[in-house]
């Protein structure tokens, strides 16, 4: 074994010492007057078997921060499981100290950040699989890093549970250790454009015409070659063709915004990271330019960073989550409050997203006949969960290629920091949306 | 297409003058020293954050802290050179440009550490907004960054040929050994350039991030990749060259991408750069000089 492969097996060792200490802490401070399964706090379950999670994450670069609300979430999910969290139900393995399907095994989560390479994700994935021997994958919310992490995983006979990447073509590869969790983009923008069809239906609105701009990563143009299908297959039109750009090297859109309102686009989709998203609002506002509706997929818009500024305001996006959505899900309102409780860390956009895998994952081991890669397999392959046991509002069952056939997305929209649910019209909340969006100087 | 080339123009001059003083400062070490300053993005940085925390901290106006970055990189540049740089002045090419990474890596994650990775943007600055002239758009926080540029290139260009500093610099830059005969104290000379230098840099930083989503490890690149390519543009034959290179790239990208495709932003940059350098391919490692 190389030093480098020794040190990086050391460092994931402390790292899991550390998450456990900070595990078992906030344990004694924040559930001390909890519920009675936790209220011993600290101590943990007394099986001998561990459930050992590999996951796969940006925790530096542009989604550094991200990924630290990624490990937040799933800190107070292991602290759940391992602690005991009844009040939780149907939460999958939060009844009881450790995992009751699995005679009180606990839980592990081994970290590695694949720093949004590809590459660094393959020899992470290989040394969680080969040198830490984990029993699932998680991760990699990169497509590109999914993609080559997914590879590794069928190579080596271990399931990897995706619940933070929507590339739409992750499952159309034949693999057999591969279950996608989320809404895919093409769900996503089968989900914006009904809403947007709904629009005119209800609002007359007059949609007609879109456009779609694009970061070059693999993320982006997978979102663009989405949304062209649903687009080509809707009653909409591309009012010109899809722009890309770089998203190292972007350091201002004018140049496309103007194209797109020359081509008198109703609707503008961006697929970006948190920088280009603000660099596109900001230079959107420069140029004094609003479409009918700003209609993105989700991701950077859903961010915090981005939603607490003033230009994200109104700001129409696919999702699986909102504020609001405590009033429709009263789950994922407890779920919220017992990861705030646990780590200071609420929801937002994303980070429901590394919620739902872990407790996928989860789910998996804690209805399989025993942790060994077969059965694990089994358990992914005739999974069937309700809505809220994998801690998603929607149910979890896959199909053939590993896609999870009951993912859906809602719409929502920004508003003063928060994301309010829109459509379907039925769960939104009253006067949530606010339409037509009000011009720059009317704000 | 060709109705909105007024606008591309304008905003090519207004980036181009940005990268240009980014290029300036990198030029001016580059050149007199003969070594590349692969930290130059994350010296930039330095500047971006203490102009974005001391604003969010203290409600100061980031054009208040011009003067304290402009200091404040200056001495960093000078003790940059003095404990750092001058120990490697005389070894291989290697130990330098190792160096100067290390340095990068160095600012970037200790920024980072401190300040964390989140993106940041300036929350409110007297120039904020934006105005339409004869139907061009433009941001004000973009103009006065260009009017910086000028006015900040202008005074590099006057220390450079008229203080006695400047007349050093540039005779170190052509014959060491000969200024030193000469009685020029070169450590002293390199250490006040390496100061100049990160001095730009400071400008540059705080003004971008009057209008610029600011991240440790993403910002730094997005402005060093066009500038390093406006130095191989306009050489290192002094300030202007640069800054000149700078206003090209501005606006081929701009023009480029409005006329043409903006898929392509950065294939017109690049194709422009290597027909330049294959006419001209002296331009590259000339002496300084205004």
């Amino acid at each position: 074994m190389s030093d480098e492969n020794v040190d990086r097996r050391l460092s994931r060792r402390k790292y899991l010492q550390a998450s456990a200490a900070v595990t078992a802490v906030g344990a004694a401070g924040c559930l001390g007057s909890g519920s009675e399964d936790t209220g011993s706090g600290g101590s943990t379950a007394s099986g001998d078997e561990t459930l050992t999670i590999g996951a796969l994450h940006p925790l530096s670069g542009d989604a550094a921060e991200m990924g630290a609300r990624f490990q937040d979430v799933v800190d107070a999910g292991v602290q759940a499981i391992n602690q005991g969290a009844s009040d939780l139900a149907p939460l999958a393995g939060a009844d009881g100290e450790g995992l009751p399907g699995q005679d009180g095994a606990i839980v592990e989560v081994l970290w590695a950040d694949h720093q949004g390479s590809s590459d660094v994700a393959r020899s992470e994935a290989e040394s969680m699989v080969l040198d830490d021997g984990v029993d699932i994958l998680t991760g990699c919310y990169y497509s590109g890093a999914t993609e080559v992490v997914s590879q590794v995983a069928q190579r080596e006979g271990v399931p990897h549970v995706c619940g933070t990447a929507i590339g739409e073509g992750l499952t159309e590869r034949d693999l057999e250790w591969f279950w996608q969790v989320p809404p895919h983009t093409g769900v996503k923008g089968e989900s914006m454009f009904s809403f947007a069809a709904d629009m005119n239906d209800q609002y007359d609105a007059g949609l007609e015409t879109a456009a779609i701009i694009h970061q070059d990563g693999t993320f982006g143009t997978e979102v663009a070659n989405s949304m062209e299908r649903v687009i080509e297959e809707s009653d909409f039109e591309l009012a010109l063709d899809r722009i890309s750009y770089s998203a190292q090297s972007v350091n201002s859109l004018s140049t496309e915004i103007r194209n797109m309102e020359e081509a008198d686009t109703d609707i503008v989709v961006h697929a970006a990271n948190v920088r280009d998203a603000l660099i596109m609002l900001n230079d959107m506002q420069t140029e004094e330019y609003y479409p009918e509706m700003m209609l993105t997929p989700g991701s950077a818009y859903l961010d915090p960073s981005v939603l607490s500024e003033d230009v994200s305001e109104h700001v129409f996006s696919g999702s699986d989550f909102s504020n609001d959505m405590y009033e429709v899900h009263p789950p994922m309102g407890a779920y919220n409050e017992y990861s705030e409780s646990a780590t200071g860390t609420a929801f937002d956009g994303n980070s429901i997203y590394a919620w739902g895998e872990f407790f996928t994952a989860v789910a998996a081991a804690e209805n399989a006949e025993s942790l060994s890669s077969d059965d694990l397999k089994d358990s992914l392959d005739t999974m069937s969960l309700d809505e809220y046991e994998a801690g998603l509002p929607y149910p979890v069952e896959f199909d053939d290629d590993g896609y999870n056939q009951e993912a859906f997305s809602f719409v929502v929209q920004a508003d003063s920091g928060q994301l309010e649910t829109v459509w379907p019209f039925e769960q939104a909340q009253d006067d949530a949306m606010t339409y037509p969006v009000p011009s720059w100087d009317e704000r | 297409m060709f109705s909105l080339l007024p606008n591309a123009i304008v905003d090519g001059l207004l980036i181009g003058l940005t990268y240009g003083l980014v290029a300036a400062g990198l030029a001016l070490i580059w050149g007199v020293m003969d070594i590349v300053n692969f930290a130059h993005g994350e010296h930039m940085l330095i500047a971006m954050y203490i102009t974005l925390l001391t604003t969010a901290e203290f409600n100061v106006d980031p054009l208040l802290l011009l003067p304290v970055n402009i200091v404040v990189m200056f001495v960093i540049g000078y003790a940059t050179y003095a404990l750092i740089i001058k120990r490697v002045m005389d070894g291989p090419i290697l130990g330098q440009v190792l160096c100067t990474f290390g340095l990068l890596l160095v600012i970037r994650y200790g920024i980072m550490y401190v300040a964390g990775p989140t993106t940041r943007t300036i929350d409110s600055f007297v120039f904020a907004g934006s105005t339409t002239i004869a139907g061009v758009s433009v941001s004000f926080p973009r103009v006065l960054t260009a009017l910086v540029s000028i006015v900040t290139v202008a005074a590099l260009y006057y220390i450079l040929e008229e203080t006695k500093v400047g007349k050093g610099i540039r005779a170190t830059a052509q014959d060491k050994q000969a200024a030193q005969v000469l009685g020029i104290e070169t450590d002293r000379i390199y250490a006040i350039a390496w100061g100049i230098g990160l001095a730009a840099a400071g400008v540059a930083g705080t003004m971008v991030a009057t209008f610029f989503p600011v991240q440790p490890e993403a910002t730094p690149v997005v402005w060093t990749i066009s500038s390093f390519a406006a130095v191989a543009l306009g050489g290192l034959g002094g300030i202007l060259g640069p800054v000149a290179g700078g206003i090209v790239i501005g606006l081929v990208e701009n023009v480029g991408s409005t006329l043409i495709d903006s898929s392509y932003r950065q294939l017109y940059v690049y194709v422009v750069l290597i027909g330049a350098l294959l006419y001209r391919r002296e331009t590259i490692l000339n002496g300084v000089s205004g």
